[in-house]
């Protein structure tokens, strides 16, 4: 903080003034005086600040009054009381009277990649004046199943009025929810931030997968990622617990895809699902999933209609609890979720689903259901 | 010259000879069958039990799982119940293709998949150097999905005073796989060469496949051809070579997926790629 500045009135009776400090920033101690002008005298404050590097000057003298300009050189570390009086003139009191800052910080919440370079968050602080830089406290608040932890960093930029900085998050590949706090001096901005870094596979697999469905309110790209968290704890799938370890090209190819930053709308979606805040479920079952072309969902659709309880044969279905993987007593069920979108592409995949999804069902259940 | 005395015994027996003598071949034909049959229901049986291992009934207690080790056991000695079901009854001089692929699909129907996943228990009889062989190929499903979900055998069998041994075979090269295998024109002499595919069990989307080219040389299995994951394959054998379908990322838009058609010419270091064509479909 560069310096605010205190106006120092005579005609009123001495006072104690509140003044802002920071506590952030490597800010040293604080420094507030007054060079006395005409019968003016100098008294510290109850924290015996050191005098100023430079003495306050220009006081006016009018008949009617005396003012001068405080300059407060640094920061304070936290709010003091200055009082200041004016031996030659016992009546004559000085009001300080601090500025009102206001720090805000946008936007509330952000998603990000740790291959993102250009994220920021602004900070505002009134008045617009006020030279600063801003510091942030940022804490894990949480990192749901991914391997490692990111942590995130900030530039550290300063400037008047609206500052722009620059938020980073690594290493690549991992993840976390973080709450980040934004203060200028001792003003914690308002209000705090939320940053959700997804680990980048989640990102990669959607769009490897299931990139063409950018549609509005198209449930492919957060659904085919719950599939990937049903198997979380599966000891059929290896009993994995992270984002890392389940998706992997060998169960998800396109878990193979190069994304390196967050592209949209994919980072949205994997970051609803990271932090569990996404409003697309699916049956906790659904393990598998696949798309098929018109002549599979048509065996499908024919199947759901008449309440078959056999899965329609050739129906494009993925070598999940196939063989000796299907338990005894079970049957595989296909489960349509009509928020999915149909496929983009068209063609041999017109009026099919993106995605339909697979489970096992007590054998004997409908071959397909329908979920929203 | 003194008459030929004819003896009325020696006839008979040359008569019993003529007329039980197929009826004894017969009947020895029978007895191989039968032993034959009780052999494969004796293998039938072991290897139900065996896969109960892997894949426990429903009425077993809940939660409870087979470890690893129990898992790799049982699938070990289905291999051995498989390796000497056919050193019993598989004679080399009399190699009935079509009968061993019955009697393997009938032993490992445990393991057995819709058609669209994989083959059924495959034989292949080949000669090598004046030597017979016997390749087969099968797969073992343990119950789980990806790296170790299912033990892919491809095991070659050596022909050896009367009955075929076990001579090698590829490993757990492709475990965790479904399995398609196709015999391939072999570029080089008294070798086999086998295209084997196949999808990492649990894989979604358009399915993530292991493919090889193995080639057998009478003692060893050698792995020709090991190329990357690959998605949605499907594969022909050719003349020359073999065809290769599969998603060409590249060209898609998930989960629109494009095909495209690798070409492959066999030559004796390995497959060379001639063209790709996209697939329209």
């Amino acid at each position: 903080m560069g310096g605010g500045s205190l106006k120092a009135n005579s005609g009123v009776a001495a006072r104690s003034a509140r003044i802002w400090r920071q506590s952030a920033g490597g800010i040293g101690g604080a420094a507030l005086s007054v060079e006395p002008g005409r019968g003016a005298s100098e008294r510290s404050t109850q924290e015996n600040l050191p005098r100023p590097a430079a003495p306050i000057t220009g006081w006016a003298n009018t008949e009617s009054s005396v003012s001068t300009t405080l300059t407060v050189w640094q920061n304070f570390a936290s709010a003091c009381t200055i009082t200041i009086a004016v031996a030659a003139y016992p009546q004559i009191g000085i009001a300080l009277s601090p500025p009102a800052m206001t720090v805000s910080l946008s936007p509330s919440s952000m998603n990000m990649s740790t291959g993102d370079t250009t994220r920021y968050v602004t900070t505002t602080v009134l008045p617009s004046t006020v030279s600063f830089t801003p510091t942030y406290a940022s804490g894990l608040t949480g990192d749901p199943n991914s391997s490692c932890d990111a942590s995130i960093g900030f530039s550290g930029n300063g400037g008047t009025g609206t500052v722009n900085s620059t938020v980073s998050a690594g290493p690549a590949g991992c993840g976390g929810v973080f709450g980040v706090l934004a203060y200028v001096g001792a003003v914690r901005g308002s209000p705090s931030l939320q940053v959700i870094v997804p680990p980048q596979v989640m990102i990669a697999t959607e769009h490897g997968e299931a990139g063409g469905q950018t549609g509005t309110g198209d449930a492919s790209m957060p659904a085919l990622l719950l599939v990937a968290e049903n198997r979380f704890g599966d000891p059929t799938f290896g009993s994995y617990a992270t984002w890392q370890a389940v998706l992997v090209p060998s169960q998800f190819y396109g878990a193979s895809d190069g994304t390196t930053d967050g592209i949209q709308p994919e980072l949205d979606y994997a970051a609803g699902v990271f932090a569990g805040t996404s409003a697309v479920s699916l049956p906790p079952g659904a393990e598998c999933y696949w798309s098929p072309t018109t002549a599979q969902w048509n065996s499908i659709a024919t199947a759901y209609s008449s309440g078959a309880t056999t899965e329609p044969s050739s129906d494009g279905a993925p070598g999940c609890w196939t063989g000796a993987n299907l338990p005894a007593g079970d049957m595989r069920q296909i489960v349509v979720k009509t928020s999915v979108a149909n496929n983009a592409r068209g063609g041999s995949y017109q009026g099919a689903p993106a995605f339909v999804f697979l489970q096992l069902a007590t054998t004997g259940s409908s071959a397909v259901i329908e979920v929203p | 010259m003194p008459k030929e005395v004819i003896n009325p015994m020696r006839h008979q027996r040359a008569a019993i000879i003529f007329f039980l003598g197929p009826l004894a071949l017969c009947a020895s034909a029978q007895t191989a069958a039968a032993e034959r049959d009780q052999l494969r229901a004796s293998a039938q049986a072991k290897v139900a039990n065996l896969s109960l291992v892997l894949r426990p009934p429903a009425t077993a207690a809940p939660g409870v799982a087979p470890s690893p080790q129990q898992r790799e056991q049982a699938m070990s000695q289905i291999h051995s119940e498989i390796d000497a079901y056919i050193a019993q009854t598989v004679d080399p001089a009399h190699l009935d293709l079509n009968s061993l692929n019955q009697d393997l699909a009938a032993i490992l129907r445990p393991h057995s998949v819709r058609a669209e996943y994989g083959d059924p228990p495959t034989a292949f009889g080949t000669d090598i150097a004046g030597t017979r062989f016997l390749l087969v190929a099968y797969v073992l499903y343990a119950g789980l999905h990806g790296s170790g979900g299912t033990s892919v055998a491809i095991r070659a069998y050596r022909a050896a005073d009367g009955r075929f041994e076990l001579a090698d075979s590829t490993g757990d090269d492709m475990d965790g796989c479904e399995l398609f295998v196709r015999e391939l024109h072999a570029p080089l002499p008294n070798e086999a060469w086998l295209l084997a595919w196949g999808a990492v069990t649990g894989s979604s989307g358009p399915g993530a496949y292991i493919v090889r080219v193995y080639a057998f040389d009478g003692a060893k299995f050698r792995t020709i051809w090991r190329p990357d994951l690959l998605p949605g394959v499907t594969a022909s054998v050719t003349l020359d070579g073999f065809n290769i379908r599969r998603v060409d990322l590249s060209r898609s838009l998930p989960p629109g997926w494009e095909y495209t058609e690798d070409h492959y010419v066999l030559e004796p270091g390995g497959p060379l790629l001639a063209f790709s064509s996209p697939d329209p479909h």
